[in-house]
């Protein structure tokens, strides 16, 4: 009785890892794929397993990994991204995000307040 | 994979312009007072790594006025003496804090951060003679012109943004909220430039 248990236990954790491994290297063999059909030069928004998200310009197709050159405010230099590490991975689409709307409508309202306090502190000073 | 630059920056100055809320409680005045001026000043900060920095800023305020009502009592009569007094206080302000800043090498930073302040209070009081003074009486009126300067230390905490121009010139606001035994004591939107280097 003992034996047959151990063997279930065994066989499952056998069969467990074995679809695991499967499905990882599933989505690695998607995400090439999947990166060998975009163009060159597309930008991407790329989420990565660990939490992190980026926006990305896609620079190359290597048989182990996507090269990207994250879009950051500093350039950084090109990173080698496993695909196994990818979660999400899709092109940007054309036009204003919301995001950038936010940050225009933000930029806006802050530089008139500025302006505004500039001109109180010019006539207080008076 | 890493979103910091190969060399990045450690440290960045901002000078701001704030509208200032500055908050007095009842023991100096009949009720709570609240005094809005207008303050500028400059910020320095370093960075000990790509979120935490540590910001030293300095900031002086134009005046604010209020005007208080003293009543002195006068002996012999049932109809106490209002007195006027004005006031004009000064703010200066020295604070030092850290900043937890969040991103990685973004355009826009949202942080928050929690300090230190010492804040200078120089004020000036102009007693208002009465209209009409009460004749044969002697009360004793309070000076017509003192400066008082006090100092006072309080915590703060801030909220706010830095949103880049370009690869290092920024521009910044936050809401700054000080803290006192009686509670809040300033509110303070503060909103200015400055660059990373």
């Amino acid at each position: 009785m003992h034996r047959t248990s151990h063997f279930i236990i065994t066989a499952l954790l056998i069969v467990l890892m074995a679809v695991k491994s499967v499905a990882a290297q599933t989505t690695a063999d998607v995400w090439k794929s999947f990166a060998e059909r975009v163009d060159v030069g597309t930008e991407l928004n790329v989420r990565l397993d660990d939490g992190r998200r980026m926006r990305a310009t896609l620079v190359g197709v290597r048989a182990d990994a996507v090269l990207l050159q994250p879009k950051t405010r500093i350039p950084v230099s090109i990173q080698a991204v496993p695909y196994d590490a990818i979660v999400r991975m899709e092109p940007r689409k054309a036009g204003h995000s919301a995001a950038k709307a936010v940050a225009i409508g933000v930029a806006t309202g802050v530089g008139a307040f500025f302006g505004i306090m500039l001109l109180i502190v010019a006539v207080v000073a008076d | 994979m890493t979103l910091v630059p190969a060399t990045s920056t450690r440290w960045d100055v901002a000078a701001h312009a704030t509208w200032l809320g500055e908050r007095r409680p009842a023991e100096s005045f009949q009720w709570d007072r609240w005094f809005g001026v207008a303050s500028g000043g400059a910020s320095i900060g370093y960075y000990w790594t790509t979120h935490l920095k540590t910001e030293f800023d300095l900031s002086s305020s134009s005046e604010g006025e209020d005007y208080s009502v003293e009543i002195i009592p006068v002996p012999g009569l049932t109809t106490p003496l209002f007195v006027e007094r004005d006031h004009e206080i000064r703010f200066t302000t020295a604070s030092a804090g850290l900043t937890s800043q969040f991103f990685e090498n973004a355009w826009f930073h949202p942080f928050v951060s929690a300090g230190l302040e010492i804040v200078r209070e120089r004020e000036h009081i102009e007693t208002v003679p009465p209209p009409v003074p009460p004749r044969g009486l002697t009360v004793s009126l309070p000076p017509g012109s003192e400066t008082r300067v006090g100092y006072s230390g309080r915590p703060y905490v801030a909220t706010g943004f830095k949103l880049y121009l370009s690869d290092h010139a920024f521009i910044r606001t936050d809401l700054r909220t000080s803290w006192s035994t009686h509670g809040l004591a300033a509110l303070g939107w503060r909103s200015g430039v400055g660059v990373d280097f």
